[in-house]
């Protein structure tokens, strides 16, 4: 157990949503061991502790309070350099077409409206994972 | 008794006939200085003397005359009256007169009135004829003219449907005729000729000008007399009449008479009323028309724009009018948007009604024909003068005087109210997917692991919540589509003290987890209002959970109700909520009606974003007032106005 903990070392998380249910429904989707979970209430906050934590994977919501939405988020962690290899997933009640257009154009890596199935989601997360390595 | 009659002449002119006949140079210039020919003959009718008279007016010289019978000269010598009287004989002793017509040299005769007796030498002897021959060529020829135009009128007064007038200005007698009395209603026997019998039947507005018409006339500063004018017909009703005529003179220029006729024009003057009334309803509606209407001739040029289309397009009148239907085409697509283009030829351009007929008979489904219509419409949009959508509609027209009817109507506002109702929905399903997510996500949980008991617990009480909150939504959804369909036509509006209703808002009101109370102020005695009391207590509820929600801190929440005059004099009532809460910046205050729109967007406040355009779209169909003060931090006073019900004042419109 020991030695697969460390050949295999906690992934970061983050989550960035204004909804405090939205961040617990996540937290208990992921919070079983595998995942360290950081979470933001909004972008501006969401950017900033991406850039000092450098996540593996980020769970962002589009519509938030501030400055900063969820795209603009996305947009400036894909053009930093440490951070463009991060898995991008929008999570967002914008269903769309052209919410989805925007989605990758921003360079999300996954696009997924509300309500979503939490196990899906760990499926796509696992998948990319998989695939990565 | 003859000869004695000779010589009393002769005794009377004694004097001068002596002083002419020893004096026979003033003898000779005063016969050669009369107006009129001056001549004698001898017993065989040959003409023995002539004075220069006679060259004056028949153009022949006095030589041509002597030695030559008058009746070489007079038109029709051989007429009774001319050839049996101018004869040398007793019988024409004393003067006689008779008027005839004379050859001139110039070919045309001349009427003279000639007056001659037989001359007697001073034996007695008949001798011949002396006599004159005075001009009367002008007045008999006005007499002549005078008869035929009184021939032609009779014949015109007859043969047409004319009332005839004529009017004895020397007399001041009018002659009216029979036609001319039927046409008013009278019998030729009821009426009698005078100039009052038209005067005082003319309209009042139309005499003044009929008058200035007939004296121009007969001032002589216009050639003819016509006015038309209403006259009052004996049953009371007006007859429009066309009033012609023209007046006689004498050779001074005096004018001796006006005649004249009527023609009864009432139906040819209700007609043109009728055209007249027409063109300008047509006209106020093509100049009032809010939308734009152009027409095309069959040579394919514009013939008209209306000031709708001018305001729509912002172009020029001047330069549009007149040009071929192609130019205006591009004119019109120069200015719209090329995401949204103006096609006309594409739609409307050369539709076949036949065709289109045809496609909808052949088709195997079975088409409505109207629907067929909208194949001749089409939407653009406009870049200038400012961003419109307009809907274009063309109608051919055959057999007119124009051949085609463009007509573009404004359909900006439906294009943004449909843009707002999609862009509602959408929002509305946003605001349910984010609840959605947790019941979803939450559900899906619990089915596939295990939790620990709190955990399980407070999964449960979230998907509760959510559920509550969708459930919620729901209903605040549809409170404000039934509000928003009805207007109100379901409200139940009685006339009633607001106290109660207030009061039971406060009771039934549940705010889970706060134990604060309202610290109220409520008058006993306030002046009633019109309201609907279900509705109100829901303004009421929705406005004070509000305070609750908002000032999640804690502090009191207060409720008053106070009256106010207006500076029109009109009472109102109020309810005053005040909470010390987190308030509001101006611009969220701008926001506060705004559909699904929150003041707290941290989701830590639970809340649809539909409570306060619940309460604006009541208010509204109470005609009362929500007045607002808020400050960012401090917290926010709603005061919700109605309008006091004054005694006696009856509310029936009002419902």
């Amino acid at each position: 157990m020991q030695t697969i903990l460390k050949s295999a070392p906690m992934q970061k998380m983050l989550i960035v949503d204004d909804n405090g249910d939205l961040r617990k429904l996540l937290r208990l989707t992921f919070g079983y061991g595998k995942y360290q979970i950081l979470e933001a209430e909004n972008g501006q906050s969401g950017l900033n502790l991406a850039m000092q934590q450098k996540p593996d994977v980020i769970l962002l919501d589009i519509m938030m309070p501030g400055e900063i939405d969820g795209l603009l988020v996305c947009e400036l962690i894909k053009a930093s350099p440490e951070l463009k290899d991060c898995c991008v997933i929008m999570l967002t009640a914008r269903g769309q077409r052209e919410d989805f257009e925007k989605g990758e154009k921003a360079g999300a890596d996954y696009y997924i409206t509300k309500p979503f199935s939490p196990l899906e989601l760990i499926e796509i997360i696992e998948r990319k994972r998989f695939n990565k390595d | 008794m003859t000869s004695n009659k000779q010589r009393t002449e002769v005794n009377q002119t004694a004097l001068p006939g002596l002083a002419l006949q020893q004096n026979p140079d003033l003898f000779r210039s005063l016969v050669e200085s009369a107006a009129e020919i001056i001549f004698c003959t001898d017993a065989e009718g040959r003409m023995t003397f002539l004075n220069q008279a006679w060259t004056r007016i028949t153009g022949f010289t006095i030589e041509e005359g002597l030695g030559n019978p008058l009746s070489d000269w007079v038109v029709d010598p051989d007429s009774k009256a001319f050839s049996k009287r101018f004869k040398p004989t007793a019988k024409n002793d004393a003067n006689w007169r008779l008027d005839i017509q004379v050859r001139t040299k110039a070919a045309t005769p001349r009427w003279l009135a000639l007056n001659a007796r037989a001359l007697r030498n001073a034996e007695g002897e008949i001798q011949g004829i002396a006599g004159t021959l005075l001009d009367i060529h002008d007045r008999v020829q006005m007499e002549q003219d005078l008869k035929q135009s009184e021939q032609r009128h009779a014949m015109v007064a007859c043969a047409s449907n004319d009332g005839i007038w004529d009017w004895d200005l020397l007399n001041d007698k009018i002659y009216l005729s029979p036609r001319w009395k039927s046409m008013l209603g009278y019998a030729d026997d009821e009426l009698d000729g005078s100039f009052a019998a038209w005067h005082d039947r003319v309209h009042p507005d139309d005499i003044k000008q009929a008058m200035n018409d007939v004296m121009a006339c007969l001032e002589g500063r216009t050639e003819h007399y016509e006015n038309v004018h209403r006259l009052r017909h004996k049953n009371g009703s007006w007859r429009w009449i066309l009033d012609r005529g023209v007046v006689f003179r004498d050779e001074t220029g005096k004018a001796l008479r006006m005649t004249g006729a009527h023609a009864d024009v009432t139906l040819l003057k209700s007609i043109e009323e009728t055209l007249l009334q027409r063109e300008r309803e047509l006209e106020a509606i093509f100049s009032i028309s809010p939308d734009g209407i152009v027409t095309v001739t069959h040579d394919g040029l514009i013939s008209s724009v209306n000031p709708a289309f001018l305001l729509m397009s912002g172009l020029n009148k001047e330069a549009i009018v007149g040009m071929p239907e192609s130019q205006f085409n591009q004119l019109v697509l120069s200015i719209s948007d090329p995401q949204f283009p103006y096609q006309p030829d594409l739609l409307g351009g050369d539709e076949q009604p036949q065709a289109v007929l045809q496609l909808v008979n052949t088709g195997s489904k079975p088409h409505h024909p109207l629907r067929r219509r909208s194949d001749n419409q089409s939407s653009f949009r406009l870049r200038k003068p400012r961003l419109r959508v307009l809907k274009r509609t063309v109608r051919r027209l055959s057999d007119q005087a124009i051949a085609k009817v463009m007509y573009f109507r404004d359909v900006s506002i439906e294009t943004e109210v449909d843009r707002m109702k999609s862009e509602f929905l959408s929002t509305a399903a946003h605001e349910l997917r984010t609840p959605m997510a947790s019941v979803y996500g939450f559900s899906q949980l619990l089915l596939s692991r295990e939790f620990d008991a709190d955990t399980t617990k407070d999964i449960l009480k979230t998907i509760h919540q959510q559920t509550e909150s969708l459930v919620s939504m729901l209903n605040e959804l549809l409170d404000l589509a039934r509000i928003e369909a009805r207007a109100g036509k379901d409200f139940q509006f009685t006339v009633q003290p607001l106290q109660p209703v207030v009061r039971r808002a406060l009771a039934e009101l549940l705010v889970p987890g706060d134990d604060r109370n309202v610290k109220v102020e409520i008058p006993d005695v306030l002046t009633p209002v019109y309201i609907d009391a279900e509705k109100i207590k829901q303004v009421v509820t929705n406005v004070l959970s509000n305070a609750y929600k908002y000032s999640p801190g804690g502090g009191e929440i207060q409720l008053r109700m106070l009256a106010r005059i207006r500076d029109d004099g009109s009472r109102e009532i109020g309810v005053s909520i005040q909470d010390h809460g987190i308030g509001m910046t101006p611009d969220q205050q701008f926001h506060l009606y705004e559909r699904f729109w929150r003041a707290d967007t941290s989701g830590k406040i639970q809340g649809t974003g539909l409570g306060m355009s619940i309460v604006r779209e009541i208010m509204d169909i109470h005609q009362g007032e929500i007045e607002v003060q808020s400050t960012y931090g401090l917290g926010t006073t709603i005061i919700l106005w109605f309008k006091e019900m004054q005694s006696g004042e009856s509310h029936a419109n009002h419902s």
